[in-house]
């Protein structure tokens, strides 16, 4: 039960965790008990102020909530589709990118700078690739597939990555994210499925594998961000996150 | 409600039962937790218990002692003494005039 705890703010725990964890051995709790835990751990986070810290302002949460809601809308989308094979697919995709890049923003990811710039520079020469039209006769078009597939993936997995960092995810939750929200279930898809659109085989289901767990993992990353409070443009990076630069 | 218990919303009245059961001398997180239940007659859970504890410490109606192995012993201060006065007198006075009127009857 008292794994519980690890919900609460590290400042929190700090103050406390030791005589949490006294009273729960003295009484402890059923199922009741630890929804009022949970509860109480998101209020924790919610008001950082009882425990000497700075309230967050609503600038801190206004990315954590444009997040959510790209997830949210990322995900109605493909359901949409799936579900209701609409004629017209509409611009929710586009919609909830624009927001996902909105939820990233900031300076706080000048740590990650080179990281971000080598990124951007596989994605452009991916892109490019995957668009020239010689390389189509390679394999039947194979190449260009794999090339448009590479620059997704970078595109996506980057984002999630700054959507996570900004959340203050640490580096193994960051890793879990990207392989269950995006790598494992594009992979199953694709090589298990026989990929995923409206003309593969299976396509329908094939894409909810494919693309929903990304929006899932979106909306999970917003609602941390939401209510730790995320890193803005006022906020300086820390130096764990600058050694995990440095490091990576 | 006074001012001082109102604002804290859902953590009003888990704030004035630890006020009163701390009126009797200070108590750690788990007898608190017994005694709400014996005042209350429903328990509190603990995320209630150390919300509206954290609350109280901050506005400082409570204040924290030593603690005693992982037993951390909490007491009131003077202001949360004057505001659980007040809170009570308040509530009696409510429960006297309810009980008034029940026993007239319909006008």
């Amino acid at each position: 039960m008292s794994r519980l705890l690890r919900l609460y703010p590290a400042a929190w725990r700090e103050r406390y965790e030791a005589e949490f964890i006294g009273t729960l051995q003295a009484r402890p709790v059923g199922p009741t008990g630890s929804v009022d835990i949970v509860n109480g751990a998101i209020d924790a986070h919610l008001h950082p102020e009882l425990i000497g810290g700075a309230p967050h302002a609503w600038t801190h949460r206004l990315p954590g909530l444009i997040a959510t809601a790209a997830g949210l809308i990322w995900s109605w989308y493909y359901l949409r589709i799936v579900l209701a094979a609409p004629e017209d697919w509409g611009y929710g995709v586009f919609i909830a990118m624009l927001l996902m890049l909105f939820a990233v923003l900031g300076d706080y990811m000048a740590p990650y700078a080179r990281q971000i710039g080598l990124t951007i520079a596989v994605l452009l020469a991916a892109t490019a690739l995957a668009g020239i039209q010689p390389l189509s006769v390679i394999g039947d078009g194979m190449l260009n597939f794999a090339l448009g597939a590479v620059a997704a993936l970078l595109l996506s997995g980057g984002m999630l990555t700054l959507a996570a960092v900004r959340a203050g995810i640490g580096a193994g939750v960051r890793w879990l994210l990207i392989v269950g929200g995006l790598l494992v279930p594009v992979t199953v898809a694709i090589f298990v499925m026989g990929g995923f659109g409206p003309t593969d085989p299976g396509g329908a289901p094939a894409m909810v594998v494919a693309i929903l767990p990304y929006g899932i993992a979106w909306a999970i990353i917003g609602l941390r961000m939401t209510l730790r409070g995320s890193m803005t443009i006022h906020d300086a990076p820390t130096t764990e996150q600058i050694s995990e630069a440095a490091a990576a | 409600m006074t001012n001082a218990l109102g604002e804290l919303g859902r953590f009003a009245e888990p704030a004035l039962y630890i006020l009163v059961s701390l009126s009797d001398g200070p108590k750690h997180g788990y007898a608190i937790m017994i005694d709400v239940e014996t005042i209350s007659g429903s328990p509190m859970g603990p995320g209630t218990l150390y919300g509206a504890l954290a609350r109280l410490e901050r506005r400082g109606l409570i204040e924290a002692l030593e603690p005693d192995d992982r037993r951390r012993p909490y007491r009131l201060t003077a202001l949360g003494a004057t505001t659980v006065q007040a809170q009570l007198m308040q509530l009696n006075s409510f429960v006297r005039t309810g009980l008034g009127r029940l026993e007239r009857g319909p006008s």
